[in-house]
């Protein structure tokens, strides 16, 4: 008996999702533009992206505009199912965050515009499929240049990296960019969370301050980097606003609502014909130095400085202070 | 002729304070029927298993065609030594076939197929000849037993050790197998050793009997000697 | 409708050389080996750069399946002498892999959407004949399996699995018997990791994970279904299959559906589970009756 329900179970199953697919959304006017977003795995920062796109295109796009968010929850099995249940729909844009999202959906979607956002790829990479880039990589030069400008007395720093294959070639560069301007940068690897305590105990006493890269699992644990950039009174600078928040001096880094603005404006002119060949990859030129000011006054830095540097560099100052411990943004 | 030969043989695990066999002399002559006979815990299985390499002894010797049984690859060993004991899963791949058991028997000796499996395995169990493509799982405990020596003999080993190999079926399947089991030893010329705790067994098919006690040699009973016996007599002896 | 179908049966195409091996390894040698979720990016991965490198597509496909197949004797010679159990061996060789697959690639991710591929011709002439070609590559490895099985060496993996020891005893080579089973395997998983890799355009570090788990639980799934229909025992090799390509089509049908449904997809594992458990027990219950 439960046999016969569940095979029936299964074929009522089919019959719904049959339907299903032929009824058009309820809610959707016959015109509205239809664009599809695909977030591969659950972050904060997609969400901002996110947010920054749908904003940006829905205030300035003539027409309405529905979006259909896809979340992956980090399974390529699912997202690639994703992606065929959006080209199976009348989408007329794609916008797939990160570099793997991007060459899935380009790889499987010929026939309509895609604007990968946050996708480092190659320019030869778009020439099977209409694809358009927002790259948002800063190089680790651009940081150890604008601490250089900020600090020009100090002349030792280390950069705390985790083992990932992936900041490995960018500490490398930051050491050389270092090392062109005369200066020394240590370096100090984890493989897990529980050895950046005994690193941040073992800092060299010269040390003048404290550089952490895109680096998920150091960020995950700055408080810890914090407290010992608190005790000896050097800055704690890293490259995200969420560590900032969490206790880190500065950043200079990329809001990732500003990643999606730049996205749209992208998607804006794609949806009014202009052809994907004719679109360059866009680099993020809108840079912003996030500032947490209790953090800077417990490292004894002086706020003027940094002020000083970013605006000189046309870098925007956000000030992400009392957002401090976990709260909401 | 002298066929496998027992000299100080010593085992003993290291959690055990007492040895499991301490200072085993023995001779196996070609063709006898050896039946080992011991308390539970005296050492029989463990002096099979010596032989077939699934134990390894301490110290002593064991020589195959006054050969030590070390220096002799696991794969010819494995061709002059078949065993059998009471569980089918030691004896046959359950999840498989008759038939590929059979062919798994037939591909490692190397030799060619025999002309009807049917007709051969009739003269073991009638009810095997028609389960050819039947899963050994699904059998009876007493087709399996008789399906493994028939196996076991297809191309007869030099030496067939039996560990108790009957004591897991009822009696009356248990009496046909070893009569049959008997009967093919004799016929085909097969040595044989054989550990049971049936003494009527021990009488009726055994040239020679072994007793163990406590993994030492209790008793050696020729077959001249074994004619007079009684079973009590034997019990008496042996246990 | 028929884009679920659709969707259904590209999805499955590209595992099913996974779905082989996993069947090999979890159905014929009775080992859970945790090394195909390496060996399955060890084959994108190495595919991805040589075809980078401007080798040829042929050749850069082989070399993968080697290098799945050495990944697989790895994890066998882990195992010799019954020294690491294979669960344990295969968890090893995975972690061991991360590196390997990272060093191979040297970087995490390696984009193949204008490098030349083994479809890339065909799929440049429409997707239809596209997908014929992929058909065609996985029929070949289908036949090769059921090749596998029905030969003497199909025969001896099964009596691996079924009983080492004995075999063993009966005088085989076990060691080279296990390097061969979890070799064939792991070349198989790798032959999917270097075909899906090509389907969905870049080889990355991350896309193995949890792929030895969603074969094996097709697998079960097929199998529960098809098997008590299946009395004769001479169809076996060919049923097994069959649970197979049913498994992994069921799994990718019920993930389509779901996600159609516009069912939040942090509960699309939950419901997917469920529904798997749902089938389970009511194909259990069948075969104990029958």
């Amino acid at each position: 008996m439960k046999q016969v329900f569940c095979y029936l179970s299964l074929i009522s199953l089919l019959f719904i999702t049959g339907c299903h697919d032929n009824t058009p959304p309820k809610t959707a006017a016959p015109k509205a533009i239809q664009v599809g977003i695909i977030i591969p795995i659950e972050h904060p920062a997609m969400d901002e992206i996110t947010q920054g796109f749908e904003d940006t295109l829905s205030a300035n796009l003539k027409r309405p505009v529905e979006f259909q968010v896809m979340r992956a929850q980090g399974d390529i099995n699912l997202q690639r199912s994703m992606i065929l249940q959006l080209q199976s729909k009348n989408i007329d844009l794609f916008a797939p965050i990160a570099t793997q999202t991007t060459e899935m959906t380009a790889s499987m979607i010929k026939d309509r515009p895609i604007v990968g956002l946050a996708a480092l790829l190659p320019d030869s990479a778009r020439t099977n499929s209409q694809l358009a880039l927002v790259d948002d990589e800063i190089t680790p030069t651009q940081t150890i240049q604008f601490i250089h400008a900020i600090y020009p007395e100090k002349k030792q720093f280390t950069i705390v990296y985790s083992n990932n294959d992936k900041i490995d070639p960018q500490v490398k560069e930051a050491v050389a960019a270092g090392a062109a301007l005369g200066l020394q940068i240590n370096q100090r690897m984890i493989t897990a969370l529980p050895d950046l305590y005994s690193v941040s105990q073992s800092l060299s006493p010269q040390t003048e301050g404290i550089i952490v890269l895109k680096d998920v699992l150091v960020v995950s644990g700055i408080a810890t980097l914090s407290k010992a950039a608190d005790d000896k009174h050097i800055p704690l600078i890293t490259s995200d606003d969420g560590s900032v928040q969490n206790g880190a001096g500065f950043a200079l880094g990329v809001k990732e609502y500003q990643i999606g603005v730049e996205g749209a404006k992208v998607a804006l002119q794609i949806l009014q014909g202009t052809p994907t060949t004719d679109i360059p990859v866009v680099k993020m030129t809108h840079l912003s130095v996030f500032i947490n000011k209790k953090a800077l006054a417990l490292q004894g830095q002086d706020l003027s400085a940094i002020q000083k540097q970013a605006d000189l560099q046309h870098y925007a100052i956000v000030d992400v202070t009392g957002d401090r411990l976990g709260a909401v943004k | 002729m002298t066929l496998v030969k027992f000299e100080h043989v010593n085992l003993h695990y290291p959690a055990l304070e007492r040895p499991i066999l301490k200072d085993i002399n023995y001779t196996v002559q070609k063709g006898d029927c050896v039946v080992v006979l011991g308390a539970n815990g005296s050492g029989k299985s463990s002096l099979l298993k010596l032989l077939d390499g699934r134990y390894k002894m301490n110290s002593g010797k064991i020589l195959l065609h006054d050969k030590d049984i070390h220096t002799i690859s696991t794969c010819t060993r494995a061709h002059c030594i078949h065993t059998l004991t009471q569980n089918a899963q030691d004896n046959l791949f359950l999840s498989l076939t008759i038939f590929e058991n059979y062919q798994l028997m037939i591909k490692r000796q190397g030799h060619d197929p025999i002309d009807s499996l049917a007709d051969y395995l009739h003269t073991f169990n009638p009810n095997l000849s028609h389960k050819l493509d039947v899963l050994v799982a699904r059998l009876s405990g007493g087709e399996q037993q008789a399906l493994a020596l028939a196996l076991a003999v297809l191309y007869p080993p030099e030496i067939l050790l039996l560990d108790e190999h009957t004591s897991a079926l009822d009696p009356k399947t248990a009496e046909h197998l070893m009569a049959l089991t008997a009967r093919i030893i004799h016929e085909r010329h097969i040595t044989a050793l054989l550990t049971t705790h049936n003494v009527n067994h021990a009488l009726a098919y055994g040239d020679r009997i072994l007793a163990l006690k406590e993994g030492v040699v209790h008793d050696c009973i020729e077959s001249d000697d074994k004619k007079d016996l009684t079973a009590e007599a034997l019990l008496a002896r042996c246990y | 409708m028929i884009a679920l179908l659709l969707a259904t049966l590209t999805q499955s195409l590209t595992l099913i050389p996974l779905a082989l091996g996993i069947n090999l390894s979890y159905t014929i040698l009775r080992a859970t080996d945790m090394t195909i979720d390496g060996s399955f990016v060890l084959g994108a991965g190495v595919f991805a750069q040589l075809v980078t490198m401007g080798f040829s597509p042929y050749l850069a496909f082989a070399a993968a399946l080697l290098c799945g197949a050495l990944a697989g004797s790895f994890t066998a010679f882990l195992q010799n002498g019954g020294k690491v159990d294979p669960l344990l061996a295969g968890i090893l060789s995975s972690f061991i892999l991360y590196s390997v697959n990272m060093a191979i690639m040297g970087r995490p991710n390696i984009n193949l959407l204008t490098t030349p591929t083994l479809f890339s011709t065909a799929f440049g002439h429409g997707n239809v004949l596209g997908w014929l070609s992929v058909a065609l590559l996985i029929g070949l490895f289908v036949i090769a399996f059921y090749a596998l099985l029905q030969s003497r060496l199909g025969l001896c993996l099964r009596a691996f699995g079924d009983n080492a020891a004995l075999l063993s005893r009966q005088g085989y080579n076990v060691t080279y018997l296990r390097i061969s089973g979890f070799g064939l395997n792991n070349l198989l998983a790798a032959a999917s990791g270097a075909i899906t890799a090509q389907i969905i355009g870049y080889a990355d570090i991350g896309m193995g994970v949890g792929m030895t788990l969603v074969g094996i639980g097709a697998i079960i799934l097929g199998q529960h279904i098809l098997l008590p229909f299946i009395k004769k025992h001479y169809l076996r090799a060919g049923s097994e299959l069959l649970a197979a390509f049913i498994g992994i089509a069921l799994y990718f049908f019920i993930l389509n559906s779901l996600l159609r449904l516009n069912i939040n997809p942090i509960y699309l594992k939950l419901l997917l589970g469920v529904l798997l458990a749902l089938f389970l027990r009511t194909a259990t219950q069948k075969t104990r009756l029958s």
